[in-house]
């Protein structure tokens, strides 16, 4: 393509990423700012920070939640590398059908998925509460751990796994010893996912969570709906901070962006050498 | 050591039979190659022996035992992948001694078994290295290294070298065998190559859409194929039609202006048959001469070996192979006259 | 002869799965159902409320669903076309004009707003628009009299474009780096001008990253009620907040349900209709590439 063609292009590239990020440093910017309501005047300050440290609400929330998301993520974990596993030996046709059924979580408006789920669950008698919360939140960060460590069985040799049967190993230790490194950047991206998908899921946390608990999300929602909050402009930016961590090692471990949506992406790349 | 026993094996993937009736025999030390066009059944074959598939039908035995219902970590089978295999994650000691490992072997035994299969396999000293900074050819010297040093009853190789470029193939060629001649393990290759299927093996079966074309040691293979498929796979040999005549006590296929003579094998006057001559088995002679026939040679091509001598025997096309020192005085659109042993021609009756 | 399939041991593995996606995919969509007729809530221990065909008939007359309903498309569809506008340029740079060695920091930006979590999102976006956030004081700097647009309907979309701009990027992202650069160059050196490559050649080869991505905007945008709920002010309300309200605030499950399954099934039948269309378009343009 001509060079101004892709010049207009790649400004279109930075509109879109500063329109991105405005909002992200304008929030990081004002975690320093002594006014409490509003942008101007300007006066440097940390004490955001000491609030948050201190009496704001918002660190038993987040430390809840992290509790949480990360039992969810350790069960989507082992769950989800099972079925990966399983879904191996299933007939195209099959796995085909059982990744729509799986999907459906993420596909369906999460609103939906609460609302039929806390239904199911009125129904048998229990109504909100941890297990359900758990279950929850479960189902729907499950296929991202499925999907990412599916994307690993398929692109990796599997006949290591058969050379190890043939030198005396049990399909345990074949599984231990050859499978489970092979698959393990997808397990650790996929657990990754799954604890930030469940970190951050409001809508489902607000409908399951039990009567009275809150969990960061439905903190922080209740505490939008009052407008500016200070302390909270202090915990996006460390909340940011760690993603950007996070995204950082994703990339490292060879997750672009596009597999974590199913899609392959610069396979080729990986495969070419 | 030991001994191999394939009986009727069945196999069907889907509604696809791959593997019909399949039997043969390998004596202890002996090495044999499966040889056939891929889609022949021979990896499924292997993957039977050493339990990675399951036969419909048929069994495999190991010295009079039956294994076919022992689990493949079970049979003491080795078995080197195409593509080598190699355990990514380990280096290469841990590669080649994971099966002592499982075989709970003492640790100095394991270092020291080790390194004796590296040494064997030419690669001593190179324990910590990585697998993926290996070239093909070490990839697959591991490979060997790994199969070879739990010592199995029996050693499988699936297309083994077909990965490898020509030169280090023909390396490679030359070593499998010495190794598995000092080793003395009962071999089973696999190879869709002719070439290194003759070169390497004491005995060479050959399969076709499942089952086995022929079966025997690799001049007979090569010299006498005995059936059609046979004679085109290993180095397309000539056919010629013609009729099956006598006279005198000898036989002899005849066609318009050209008549060899066979070893009379079945068959009785005036069937019409295909009599089978490789390209290299035609001798030169003087119009006249016994058994002469005319041939015209209507091309001459150098493939750095020999010259292929294009042109026809009577009316029926044919290809002589003949060494420089013969070929290099001959013109193209010269009308000469060759002849042919019996021994050298095979005819089918269909 | 029918041969009975053999199953594999080793796909019992996914069994776990199996079950849960039953208990909590499968069943609770069935609810829905079965809530639809329900008469009255039901709650533990209370005996069974009874059937009834009130909230069918009740959602029917309803002009406010079938207004929000509307209204939410209407939304669904400005947010998806104003995403796929401003992600096609995007999403090219990306994958063709930048250099490979800073496509990766490209594509971290990108993720990134993925990673933190919605609420932060649509909370960043109220701080820079709302009256003496960053976006008005600036304005009105330069002598442009401007007064915050927080809590409307332009609002809404805005936020809503925010947050699901980043999936449609990475969408067709993945699709675009796809498309092979002598593909497009030798289209355009066979003649074809720009428009008719692009027509031809990327859209045709980046319609399954277009389908998805609109399949993860459209979808949660029309279902969305937290965004109105913050940022669209007292009429900013649409279909999801009115689902919403049905369990928050009115304590009615059985109409809830009723409404969620009507949301359902026209999401359903636009994708397929989406999904379809794309098809064509894409076979009767470029279905040879």
């Amino acid at each position: 393509m001509s060079k101004g063609f892709n010049w207009a292009m790649r400004i279109c590239l930075w509109i879109v990423l500063l329109f991105m990020y405005i909002p992200i440093i304008a929030i990081i910017g004002m975690s320093f700012n002594k006014t409490s309501y509003g942008m101007f005047p300007y006066v440097f300050t940390t004490q955001w920070y000491r609030v948050l440290a201190t009496t704001s609400n918002l660190p038993a929330a987040c430390w809840l939640s992290i509790k949480f998301s990360a039992l969810v993520a350790v069960a989507a974990l082992i769950i989800g590398t099972m079925t990966s596993f399983g879904l191996q030996y299933f007939s195209p046709k099959m796995a085909k059908r059982f990744n729509f059924v799986m999907q459906l979580p993420i596909i369906i408006p999460w609103l939906v998925t609460s609302i039929s789920i806390l239904l199911l669950f009125t129904f048998m008698g229990s109504g909100r509460s941890y297990p359900v919360m758990f279950l929850g939140n479960l189902i729907v960060v499950l296929p991202y751990v499925v999907m990412l460590v599916n994307n690993r069985f398929v692109e990796m040799d599997r006949t290591p796994e058969a050379a190890a049967r043939l030198l005396g190993a049990g399909p345990m230790r074949v599984f231990c010893d050859v499978t489970l490194p092979g698959i393990m950047p997808g397990i650790l991206a996929g657990g990754m996912m799954a604890l930030i998908v469940c970190f951050n899921n409001f809508v489902l946390q607000y409908y399951l969570s039990p009567v009275a608990v809150d969990t960061l999300p439905v903190t922080v929602f209740t505490r939008i709906k009052s407008g500016y909050q200070a302390d909270l402009n202090a915990l996006s930016a460390i909340i940011i901070l760690i993603a950007v961590i996070i995204v950082v090692i994703m990339t490292r471990l060879g997750y672009s962006g596009g597999s974590l949506f199913g899609m392959s992406s610069g396979s080729g790349k990986q495969k070419g050498d | 050591m030991a001994e191999l026993i394939v009986k009727d094996l069945d196999k069907s993937f889907d509604q696809h039979q791959v593997l019909k009736g399949i039997s043969f025999s390998v004596k202890s030390g002996d090495f044999l190659s499966l040889l056939g066009p891929s889609g022949c059944g021979k990896t499924t074959i292997l993957r039977i022996i050493c339990g990675l598939e399951t036969a419909d039908a048929g069994e495999v035995l190991v010295d009079g035992k039956d294994v076919t219902k022992v689990r493949p970590e079970k049979r003491d089978i080795g078995l080197v992948f195409q593509n080598y295999a190699l355990f990514p994650s380990m280096n290469v000691a841990k590669n080649v001694g994971y099966g002592l490992k499982m075989h709970k072997v003492p640790k100095e035994e394991i270092d020291r078994r080790v390194s004796e299969a590296l040494e064997l396999v030419k690669l001593g000293g190179y324990e910590n290295r990585r697998v993926k900074q290996l070239s093909g050819g070490e990839q697959q010297r591991v490979a060997l290294a790994r199969a070879l040093v739990t010592k199995p009853r029996i050693l499988l190789l699936d297309e083994p070298l077909s990965a490898l470029d020509r030169k280090v193939r023909a390396e490679m060629q030359y070593e499998i065998r010495n190794i598995q001649r000092q080793v003395g393990i009962t071999t089973v290759f696999v190879t869709h190559d002719q070439e290194e299927a003759l070169t390497m093996s004491d005995q060479i079966i050959l399969l076709n859409q499942g089952h086995i074309e022929q079966q025997g040691d690799p001049y007979t293979i090569y010299s006498q194929p005995a059936t059609e498929f046979a004679s085109d796979f290993l180095g397309k040999a000539n056919l010629l039609t013609g009729t099956l005549t006598e006279a005198d006590g000898k036989w002899f296929v005849a066609g318009e202006k050209f008549r060899i003579p066979v070893n009379h094998c079945g068959g009785k006057e005036g069937d019409t048959v295909k009599a089978a001559v490789r390209g290299e088995y035609f001798e030169f002679c003087a119009q006249g001469d016994e058994g002469a026939n005319p041939f015209h040679l209507e091309k001459k091509i150098f493939t750095g070996l020999s010259w292929k001598l294009i042109g026809a025997l009577g009316e029926q096309p044919v290809d002589i192979s003949a060494l420089g020192m013969l070929a290099d005085g001959l013109d193209e659109g010269a009308d000469l006259f060759v002849r042919i042993r019996a021994d050298n021609v095979v005819y089918y009756n269909n | 002869m029918k041969k009975k399939k053999k199953i594999q041991p080793n796909s019992l593995w996914a069994l776990p799965s199996a079950g849960l996606l039953l208990l909590l995919t499968i069943a609770p969509l069935a609810m829905l159902l079965l809530f639809s007729f329900m008469n009255r809530n039901m709650f533990a221990g209370q005996p069974w409320p009874g059937w009834t065909m009130g909230n069918i008939t009740r959602m029917m007359a309803s002009g406010t669903f079938w207004d929000l309903l509307l209204r939410s498309l209407r939304t669904g569809l400005i947010v998806t076309v104003i995403c796929i506008a401003a992600a096609y340029p995007a999403a090219w740079a990306m994958a063709k004009v930048v250099p490979e060695k800073r496509r990766g920091m490209c594509m971290i930006l990108v993720i990134l707003p993925f990673f933190t979590s919605q609420l932060l999102l649509i909370y960043a976006m109220m701080n820079l628009i709302q009256t003496g956030g960053l976006l008005m004081t600036a304005l009105n700097a330069i002598g442009i009299p401007a007064k915050s647009f927080l809590y409307t309907n332009a609002a809404t979309v805005l936020v809503l474009v925010y947050e699901y701009l980043p999936y449609m990027i990475l969408c067709l992202y993945s699709s675009i780096e796809g498309i092979g650069d002598n593909l497009i160059h030798a289209s355009l050196i066979l003649g074809a001008n720009k428009v008719r490559t692009f027509t031809h050649i990327v859209f045709p080869m980046s319609a399954p990253g277009l389908l998805s991505g609109i399949l993860l905007v459209f979808v949660p945008v029309v279902g969305s009620f937290v965004e109105p709920g913050l940022v669209g002010g007292s009429n900013g309300m649409m279909v999801g907040s009115l689902i919403n309200s049905q369990y928050k605030d009115n304590l009615n499950m059985g109409y809830g349900a009723v409404l969620s399954c009507v949301l359902l099934i026209v999401l359903c039948v636009i994708m397929a209709i989406i999904s379809f269309a794309t098809k064509k378009a894409q076979q009767s343009i470029g279905g040879d590439v």
